[in-house]
């Protein structure tokens, strides 16, 4: 029988669900729950309240089911929802204010390659999390998982041109992080090569 | 397009860069999802669908039909009031230029009106003179019903 709900589209799976059957709620939640769950992670930094949100934004979708209408993708809905939820989240833990540890809590402790890659990841982390809301949710919607401007505008509930005006303006916020980081990197191996050079000179008097 | 191109050249690097560097994963395991969808389905159950919305909102409404009709129409409506707008205007200016129109064949009118009633409009015409020109009128009225003989006399008088 959950062989059957596999192979059914997720708008066919919603209709069912209107219908009356839950079963088919539960493939739905399957299918996208580590999708949502990622996404929440991505806004709230904090495993268990990104699993309050995945699990909030989930029951509003059950109970607000009959007003989705099939025009964007389910997908894109329930991201809406998760979105918002996050959002709302954010804003009752505004006061505690998100620290760069945090961010770890998101990363594989194993997936720290270097301490340079770890400093530039968080020095990033912190501008995205600086970026208003809807720049970043612009942001992490195409560049972290990958969607289109239109699932983005239908998400974000805006018109595509405002979609891709405020990726493109976190962006752009960005890459002049990138620019500061890259005059850094360029400061650290000159001063490193004077050092060095030093150090060779020094070792040469006292040989 | 190609300036176009170029401008997105370095924000594509970017997004390049971003997901380089971006090192997020989700570790769980299967059991954790599985657990996490039982968390859900529990209280799903606990929960009812909200019935179908019989009136949508204006921002639904819009949304969902803009493409269809509701824009033709509210366009349809501006060039409707535009014209109502312009409709007034034309009458107005249709109606100054009859007045001008009457202003400019006037001495018609005041002929005809004359013809009509002489001594009401005689009354008009000098309440809008000045008293000089009143006397200038009278006095140029007097010069022409003059006889020669008086005009002799008072030509005569006043060389004397």
């Amino acid at each position: 029988m959950e062989r059957d709900l596999i192979v059914l589209s997720d708008l066919e799976l919603v209709e069912k669900v209107k219908s009356g059957d839950r079963r088919s709620f539960s493939e739905l939640v399957k299918r996208h729950q580590r999708s949502l769950l990622r996404l929440s992670l991505r806004f709230v930094k904090d495993m268990d309240v990104a699993e309050d949100v995945t699990q909030e934004a989930f029951i509003k979708a059950y109970e607000k089911l009959n007003s989705f209408e099939g025009r964007a993708s389910f997908k894109s809905w329930l991201f809406q929802i998760g979105v918002n939820t996050a959002r709302n989240k954010l804003r009752e833990l505004k006061r505690d204010t998100v620290d760069v540890e945090d961010v770890h809590l998101a990363v594989e402790a194993e997936a720290e390659h270097t301490l340079v890659h770890t400093a530039v990841a968080d020095i990033l982390q912190k501008e995205v999390d600086k970026l208003p809301m809807k720049q970043r949710t612009a942001l992490v919607l195409r560049v972290y998982e990958d969607l289109s401007f239109n699932e983005i505008a239908e998400i974000m509930e805006c018109p595509y041109d405002t979609a891709k005006a405020n990726y493109r303006h976190a962006l752009m916020k960005l890459r002049q992080t990138f620019e500061q980081q890259e005059e850094l990197k360029n400061w650290t191996e000159e001063v490193g090569g004077f050092f060095t050079e030093m150090n060779h000179r020094f070792a040469e008097a006292e040989g | 397009m190609d300036r176009k191109e170029n401008q997105n050249e370095p924000l594509d690097k970017v997004r390049k860069k971003m997901k380089a560097i971006d090192d997020f994963e989700m570790t769980m395991s299967d059991d954790f999802f599985d657990s996490l969808h039982d968390k859900i389905m529990a209280k799903v159950e606990e929960v009812e669908m909200a019935p179908a919305p019989v009136l949508m909102t204006p921002r639904n409404l819009l949304r969902s039909h803009w493409r269809g009709w509701l824009y033709p129409v509210g366009g349809l409506m501006s060039l409707f009031v535009m014209c109502s707008l312009l409709m007034t205007q034309v009458s107005k200016v249709n109606q100054s230029m009859q007045r001008v129109g009457l202003l400019s064949d006037g001495h018609e009118r005041i002929v005809a009106e004359a013809l009509l009633d002489p001594e009401d409009m005689s009354q008009t015409l000098i309440s809008s003179q000045s008293e000089s020109d009143f006397f200038v009128d009278v006095a140029s009225e007097s010069f022409e019903n003059l006889s020669v003989a008086k005009f002799n006399k008072i030509m005569g008088e006043s060389v004397r």
